[in-house]
């Protein structure tokens, strides 16, 4: 009897949490508003028509939503093996770096190819960027939370100045590179929007995270060292291998991250590529509690909160840092979620149980 | 006079096991009293209710003829003077022994700044009650564990404590330290404090005022230390009459075939207790060698060589004849199915406990290729793998979906043992299988042991019960500080086995 009802009060109470935590965003975050001298009606509205209101806006959305779909879903695979990769922002860097230096210097590919190359070049440079902090934990056992946050600003700079000294050319102003090759744009896939292929490509990346994750021994060894290190040792895995490759496989998917906004978006290499894009993704990720399936939702929540919060600024004179308020109360109260999901929980079972008994 | 601490009827129950059945202990006025029996008699537990870390379910508790409700650690210093020197240092290793001792009441001057000078002062006072030589000024953590333990007393009797429990205090000394300890334990209940001297080793128990033994859970022994003999103690911590086993009567002379042989195995620098020195022993195929002795001994070392965590420093290692020292690995005794471990620590490192029953049930990557054929998970196969072995061990689970974490002990343990013996080894290594575990699963895991070892399987068995080690191993040697002595059918019996796990050779 228990079994029976004991899914359909897990689903109802993962519900329940969620709207609750929703609601509470948003009567605190009406309350903020209105206490910054604002109409909260007229925020939401903003916030709504900027982020969906027209197929410009929703292409605006869903360009915010690609980096970090791909950056989280990077960090689904080290956090889930128990490795705190801070250190997507700078992968995301390396990675966009690797992707126009094959872009711009490569002729001579069709299509296709040259993209392929590119992607290849950005995981592979992301990769190996975020494999080092691996090697250090394997090797040094050195805290990953600490080499991977302080790799963020050697990767940034790094790539500023391959670009300032190499990439940008004499006769330029600003800090950015020449335009990429025609052949390694990523096609635009709404005519009028900006919403290119990168993203399609994403969404792709986390079905195939999730066959990985759900599917394959890799991904049985990754959950199992994530779960218990000891006890995967004790069962055999060789953990180091599998943190190396989780290591891996996370910074090359915050490269390709990079790589849809040179290819994607601006084209060429610029220096401010990415707004933070590698550290709104942990936050991200953990809403979708580490699930690279949940982790689409959530990138799209999170692209549109930001580009509806861009338009509040543009448009209605509004100062973005209250969005940034709300992204962290959204990241605070879904964070709370799981709190109000086990009581939720076991109000449910209880009134289950008595009515079962009578 | 009234005791200062009476307990009666103490009683205190994990899930089915009865860690303590019906205490009666009392402790006098000015006494050393030693609290003697071996690892799981319920030393600790009786401890703990005690000092008001846990709440007895049954039994009353009387300090100084009056009824104590005991409730917290706080409470206990507090409202009832007892304090607890712990088995490991409670102390503040980066602070001085001022420091430490004064905790929580440092005396400041000015409003703002530590009065050095009175905190010297208040440990030279106390250095003069106890007889102890503390330099209020030094850092603990540049101190040996005897000064720490030291330290922890003063600090005891800082707070005025007149009960003092020692926790097994002479697990980390040295002998001339725990020699040193005694004399000023005897200086201290000469001045009115009680204290209870918690111990597994007879000679220590043997320099107290009265004794209490403890066996399974029960008081078998309160006497006066004029009245008791080394054999007396030994029979009142052991079991008297332990049944000889079935297996130790199997006739002998049959052909063996050795699976596994360790010769000679070091490990570490020696100066451990635990440290093994020269350590040989063979298993043969169809039987189980039990390795009995005080936990702390080198049991560790042992599995640890055994299953790949530890690199001897010397020694060999030889499964079926083939040397495979150099190449011990938990991934390569794993991937060549060579090994299946039940090990002791069934939380920490022998189960996922965040991961779902399945997931726990196919561990081991010998068996990736058969559940995960190419890589790919064949989900229908582990889930029928697992509802199998459920069903077959009598694992109580919601499903194999569920969590191991929704797992009581006892399922847990049923969910480790039918995972290792499903895997077809010749050799198979157990540490500790039934503890904790009550009686009815203990039977079923030692019965199960018994099958396997019959099918032909060569069984390490290592364990800290006795009980079990006498009822199912064929063989039997015991560890003491780093030795294993293998004893012979003839001295198969609870006198030699009980001296030698306290270190007494045959004829002591």
């Amino acid at each position: 009897m228990v079994n029976d009802t004991s899914g359909q009060v897990t689903a109802l109470a993962q519900i329940g949490s969620f709207l609750l935590a929703m609601l509470v965003v948003f009567i605190v975050f009406s309350i903020l508003i209105v206490i910054s001298g604002f109409n909260p009606v007229v925020v939401y509205q903003g916030l709504i028509v900027g982020a969906l209101g027209s197929p410009d806006a929703l292409g605006q959305t869903f360009i915010r939503m690609g980096p970090i779909l791909f950056c989280s879903l990077g960090l689904v695979v080290s956090f889930r093996c128990g490795m705190w990769n801070i250190g997507s922002e700078g992968q995301l860097f390396l990675g966009a770096l690797a992707a126009a230096v094959v872009a711009i210097y490569l002729p001579g590919f069709p299509k296709v190819i040259h993209i392929i190359l590119a992607m290849a070049a950005a995981f592979l440079v992301g990769g190996i960027w975020a494999g080092l902090c691996g090697f250090l934990k394997t090797r040094f056992n050195a805290n990953e939370v600490i080499t991977t946050l302080l790799s963020n600003f050697i990767a940034i700079w790094l790539s500023f100045y391959f670009l300032k000294y190499h990439l940008q050319p004499k006769w330029a102003f600003n800090p950015s590179s020449l335009q990429i090759l025609p052949t390694a744009r990523l096609p635009i896939l709404m005519k009028g929007t900006l919403f290119h292929g990168g993203i399609l490509i994403a969404v792709i990346c986390a079905f195939i995270v999730w066959f990985m994750m759900k599917k394959t021994s890799l991904g049985y060894s990754i959950d199992a060292v994530g779960a218990n290190k000891q006890a995967a040792e004790y069962s055999g895995i060789r953990v180091n291998r599998i943190i190396l490759i989780s290591m891996f496989i996370s910074g090359g998917l915050a490269g390709l991250a990079g790589m849809g906004e040179v290819l994607g978006v601006h084209h060429l290499l610029i220096r401010n590529i990415s707004p933070h894009y590698g550290f709104i993704a942990i936050a991200a990720v953990f809403i979708a509690r580490l699930n690279p399936i949940g982790a689409i939702v959530v990138s799209f929540l999170m692209g549109a909160i930001l580009n509806g919060g861009r338009y509040l600024q543009i448009i209605m004179g509004i100062p973005t840092h209250l969005v940034d308020i709300l992204v962290a109360l959204f990241v605070i109260f879904m964070l709370l979620q799981p709190i109000a999901e086990k009581k939720i929980k076991a109000a449910l079972a209880a009134r289950f149980q008595k009515t079962g008994e009578v | 006079m009234l005791p200062a601490l009476q307990a009666i009827g103490i009683v205190k129950t994990y899930d089915s096991l009865v860690a303590n059945d019906r205490i009666d202990f009392e402790v006098r006025k000015g006494e050393l009293h030693a609290l003697l029996g071996e690892n799981g008699a319920g030393k600790s537990t009786l401890l703990n209710v005690l000092y008001g870390v846990l709440k007895p379910d049954a039994g009353t508790i009387y300090v100084n003829g009056k009824k104590a409700r005991i409730t917290s650690t706080r409470d206990a210093i507090l409202k009832y003077k007892i304090g607890k020197v712990s088995q490991y240092s409670d102390l503040v290793p980066s602070f001085t022994v001022g420091e430490n001792i004064l905790y929580g009441e440092i005396p400041v001057k000015h409003g703002l700044f530590i009065d050095r000078a009175r905190i010297n002062r208040t440990v030279n006072e106390l250095n003069r009650t106890t007889g102890f030589k503390l330099n209020a000024t030094a850092i603990v953590e540049d101190l040996s564990v005897g000064e720490q333990q030291h330290i922890e007393l003063t600090k005891l009797l800082y707070q005025d404590a007149e009960i003092i429990f020692l926790d097994e205090p002479s697990s980390l000394l040295a002998p001339q330290e725990v020699k040193k300890l005694f004399g000023l334990l005897k200086g201290l209940i000469r001045k009115g404090r009680s204290i209870i001297f918690v111990t597994h080793k007879l000679e220590e128990a043997l320099d107290c005022d009265r004794i209490t033994v403890l066996r399974a859970g029960r008081v078998t022994l309160t006497e006066e230390r004029k009245e008791v003999s080394k054999d007396i103690l030994l029979k009142a911590m052991f079991e008297e009459k332990i049944a000889i086993s079935r297996r130790t009567a199997r006739p002998e002379g049959k052909k063996l075939d050795s699976i596994l042989e360790v010769r000679n195995l070091i490990t570490g620098s020696g100066d451990r207790r635990g440290n093994l020195k020269k350590v040989s022993f063979t298993v043969n195929r169809g039987e189980i060698m039990g390795i009995a002795g005080i936990a702390g001994n080198g049991q560790k070392d042992i599995l640890d060589v055994l299953t790949g965590f530890l690199r001897p420093r010397a020694g060999k290692i030889l499964l079926k004849g083939t040397d495979i020292t150099a190449s011990l690995s938990p991934y390569r005794l794993r991937i060549n199915n060579l090994l299946a471990y039940i090990p002791e620590g069934r939380r920490t490192i022998g189960s996922f406990l965040k991961l779902p029953i399945s997931e726990n049930m196919i561990m081991g990557v010998g068996r990736m290729s058969r559940f995960y054929p190419h890589g790919l998970r064949d989900a229908t196969a582990i889930r029928q793998f697992s509802l199998s072995l459920i069903e077959e061990y009598g694992v109580k689970a919601a499903g194999p979906n569920a969590r191991a974490s929704s797992l009581s002990g006892g399922n847990l343990q049923k969910m480790i043992v039918a995972r290792e013996l499903s895997l077809d080894t010749d050799l198979l290594i157990v540490a500790q299988p039934t503890h904790g575990l009550d009686f009815k699963t203990a039977e079923f895991v030692h019965t199960r042991l018994i099958e396997e070892a019959e099918k032909g399987r060569g069984i390490l068995l290592i364990s800290k019960d006795l009980d079990e080690v006498m009822k199912l191993s064929d063989r039997i040697a015991i560890v003491y500080e780093g030795e294993l002595r293998e004893l012979s059918p003839r001295e198969v019996n609870l006198d030699t086995i009980s001296r030698l796990m306290v270190g007494l050779e045959k004829d002591d």
